[in-house]
Formats: structure tokens, sequence, C-alpha cells
């Protein structure tokens, strides 16, 4: 193979996203070192329970105190929002351009990434729940109820799925709003604002809100919430992108 | 739908605040520039742990739990009617559902009056019944009777501590059971699996009381004074 050959050869898409998503993985591991660290946090909040209830008279007190991992999926959540925004940095992009690479090799490697993120967080996230029951077996041990304590393999598994879908559709948030404070720094005033403006909105029952509410969080079946959230993710990509090639190619 | 408070989105902006600064840190820190394959390690040493978990768990000895070590009762149990209070009017603890002895002592006694004292007095209102027997035997017998507390259907009167009764001279000094405070815990489905396979609730069985109650049975000579309240009943 001559010189001349090996500079004509342009790799195809497939081949330049591949490349740039395992080096992105493999750069990144601070980012799963990250996630260690919050659903750590998480579990260890967890273990003073999430709520109580009691009753008494003169010689005994009984009170009930519950636990769940909701905590470590609420701070899974926040981590995936986190590195969404943090790889549509300048820092993180850079990496791009070791590569022979172009605007769209680089979302899908992104998307890749996030993606492979979020089925990681979302195993991690539910597995942390059953990871704290037995913490606190050995924390609570005598007064322990075995109710709920092993959870069926199916239960963990529709868990697990709810939990990556969740986390695909708020990485596709964080990844926008990445993308339009990359477009303009105002963004960064802008989205927080609009996040509490929303939250107190909520609270009038704005219908908007609601309606949002009852499409993805009142959906009971898991087939429909899949298509629901695959389908929404994948339309906040594609804004994501045409909005990122508005910005100064490099 | 329920008004957010506002403090409540301060602190929930607060927690998110010092999280991302926590990841932040993780990601930047120079603390956190291990090398690729120590990084890598502890990842999968912790999905490792995270996969393991769920076969560890099955190991785990159930004797150990409060639902398996304590009794369970039925629904049914929690309808039966315990109500201690019928033996202060006169109804005979035997026949009441639900009543079992929880301590019982005998003294023997040769004296004429006997003061029952209460303690603490003014903190505890301890139910006292008086029953005088046929004949001056020379013994007075306490029974400590209690019902049942059920919570989440198990019975805890295994635990319940009963009263302490002692007699020193011509006074019989029932002394309040030692305070038991139990903290039951229990493990709530994750949001994420309650909204596909509905709530797992806890199981909604209501709790009941327990309480408790002194029966002594004195000598036909031998009054009885007090300065607590004290029924008397006749023999049933």
């Amino acid at each position: 193979m001559s010189l001349t050959d090996i500079s004509l050869t342009e790799p195809s898409l497939f081949d330049t996203v591949k490349k740039q998503f395992l080096y992105k993985l493999k750069g990144r591991l601070g980012l799963f070192l990250a996630m260690m660290g919050v659903q750590i946090m998480g579990l260890l909040f967890s273990l003073s329970g999430a709520s109580s209830h009691g009753m008494g008279d003169n010689f005994l007190y009984v009170s009930v105190n519950e636990f769940s991992s909701d905590l470590i999926i609420w701070f899974t959540f926040f981590w995936i929002f986190v590195v969404a925004v943090l790889i549509t940095t300048k820092d993180y992009q850079n990496i791009d351009f070791t590569f022979v690479a172009n605007r769209l090799s680089s979302h899908l490697s992104n998307v890749g990434f996030l993606i492979t993120a979020a089925v990681i967080g979302g195993v991690t996230a539910m597995l942390s729940g059953t990871l704290l029951r037995i913490v606190i077996y050995f924390i609570r041990g005598r007064y322990m109820l075995s109710e709920n304590f092993i959870t069926d393999p199916e239960v963990i598994l529709t868990g697990i799925a709810v939990t990556i879908l969740y986390l695909l559709l708020i990485s596709a948030l964080g990844y926008f709003c990445g993308v339009l404070v990359q477009l303009s720094k105002v963004f960064i005033v802008i989205l927080p604002a609009l996040y509490i403006g929303t939250v107190d909105f909520l609270a009038r029952e704005l219908p908007v809100i609601v309606k949002v509410y009852n499409f993805i969080i009142g959906e009971n079946s898991l087939a429909l919430l899949a298509v629901k959230v695959l389908i929404t993710t994948a339309l906040i990509y594609a804004c994501s992108c045409v909005l990122a090639n508005r910005l100064e190619v490099r | 739908m329920a008004t957010i408070d506002p403090l409540l989105v301060i602190l929930f902006m607060a927690n998110l605040l010092i999280l991302v600064l926590v990841i932040l840190f993780v990601v930047k820190s120079g603390c956190f520039s291990l090398q690729n394959k120590i990084q890598f390690w502890l990842i999968a040493g912790y999905i490792l742990l995270l996969l393991a978990s769920p076969v560890v768990i099955q190991m785990l000895p159930k004797e150990n739990f409060a639902d398996e070590r304590i009794k369970k009762v039925s629904e049914k149990d929690l309808y039966v009617q315990a109500d201690l209070y019928t033996i202060a009017q006169g109804a005979s603890p035997e026949q009441i559902k639900g009543v079992f002895v929880l301590e019982q002592w005998e003294f023997p006694y040769n004296g004429s009056m006997l003061n029952v004292v209460v303690r603490p007095l003014y903190e505890y209102d301890a139910v006292i019944v008086v029953e005088r027997k046929d004949s001056a035997d020379g013994k007075i017998e306490a029974v400590n009777y209690a019902s049942k507390p059920i919570v989440e259907l198990i019975d805890l009167s295994e635990i319940m501590k009963p009263h302490k009764v002692a007699l020193d001279g011509n006074v019989l000094k029932v002394t309040a059971p030692e305070f038991l405070q139990i903290e039951l815990g229990v493990f709530r489905n994750e949001f994420v699996i309650s909204q596909i396979l509905g709530d797992t609730e806890l199981e909604s069985a209501p709790w009941r009381h327990g309480s408790q109650l002194i029966y002594l049975r004195v000598p036909a000579d031998v009054e009885v004074q007090s300065e607590a309240s004290v029924h008397f009943v006749e023999k049933q």
C-alpha cells in the first residue's frame, strides 16, 4: 500500500463514530467514577430511611421506618444530566478532533456514550437498591421486616428498564441544554430560571406541565413508556444536532 | 395538585448544586486523576459488587427478620375484643379473648392492711383491680394481664415488658414497665417500579395498641388502701 493510498482512504462514518465512541469511553472513565461517588452518597443518605410512622402508649412505642433507594436513582438522574451537559463543553469536544471527524460523527459518538452511560447508570442505580438492602440488613437486622426485601428478578428488570428510559430522556435533555449554552452563554441564566419557573408553575397546575407529567410519569405500560421516551429522546437529540450545526465550524 | 413549599424548592436546588459540585470535583479534581487502569478496576469492582448483591441477598438468613422471628397473627385476630378495662368493671379476665398473663407474682402476707403504691405516680396512670378472696389464705396474688399490641400483623406481645410488683412490709409497690421503643424497618419499592407495577404499600391492616392491667387477689381479711386509683371487684 502506497502513501498516496493511505491518505486517500476516507474512513466510513460508522468507523469514525466507533473509534470516537471507544476513545471517549476510555477517556471519560472519571465520569463513571463520579457516578459511583453519587450512588454511594445516595446509599449513605438512604440509610436513615425515607419516611417513618408510629404509634405508642405508656409502655411501647412502635415506629415503622420505610427504606427505599429512590434517592440513589434521583442522584443518578442528576449525574447523567451533568455528564450530558459536560460533554458538550469545549474541553470535552476537543477530543473529537484527534480523529478525522465531522459534527455528525461527534454527535453520534456523544449519543452513543450517553446511551452507554444510561445503561450502566440504570443497572447500577437499581442494583444499588439491593446493596442498600444488604447494608441495612446488617445494620438494622433484628427489626427488619421481610416485605419487599428480596425483589423478584422481573421486578428488578422492570426497574432497570424504567430507570434506563428516564436516564436516556434526562441525558438527551442535558445534552440539549449543553448545546444551548454553547450557542449562547445567556442560556446559563435562562435555563435555571426556566426550571425554577416551571417548578413554580407546576404548583399552579399549569396544564402543559400536567400534560407532560401524565405523558411520561403517568404512563403505566412499560412498552408505551419506552415508545414515548425513545421518540422524545430521538427528537431532542435531533433538535440538539440541528442547533449545534449553527455553531461555528472548528 | 399540592402547592410546593418554596423552602423545599430551595433545599432541592441546594442539594442539586452540591451534587453538581461533587460530580465536577470528582471529574476535574487532581486527586481523582488516577491512571486509567485504576479507574477502570475501581468501576469494574463496583459493578461486580452490585452484580453480586442479588446473589448475596438470597443467602442472608431469613430467620433474622422480625416477622419471621416474632409471631404473625391473622387479620381476624385484630378484631378480637380485648378490652382490658371491662375487667375493672367486673368482667373475668379469663373470659376476655385476646387477654393473656404477662407476669404473675405471689406474696405471703399476714398483715391486715395493705398499702398499694404506684411508681411513678403522676406520670403513669396504672389500672389496678383488687378482688377480695373468700378465705384468709395469707397470700397476695398479683397478675399482670395484657392485651396484644399488633403492628403490621406482627404480635409484639413477646417483647412487651411487664410491670414490677414487690412487697415490702405492708407496702405493695407497683412500678410501671420499662418503656420500650421499637423501630421496625421495611422496604418500599422504588418509584420506577411502582410506576409500572403499582404501589406496594405496606399491609394496610390497622395497628392495635396493647394495654396492661394489674389484678390483685387479696386475702379476705386484708384491707387495701392506695393513693392511686384502685378498682374493687367482686369475685367472679
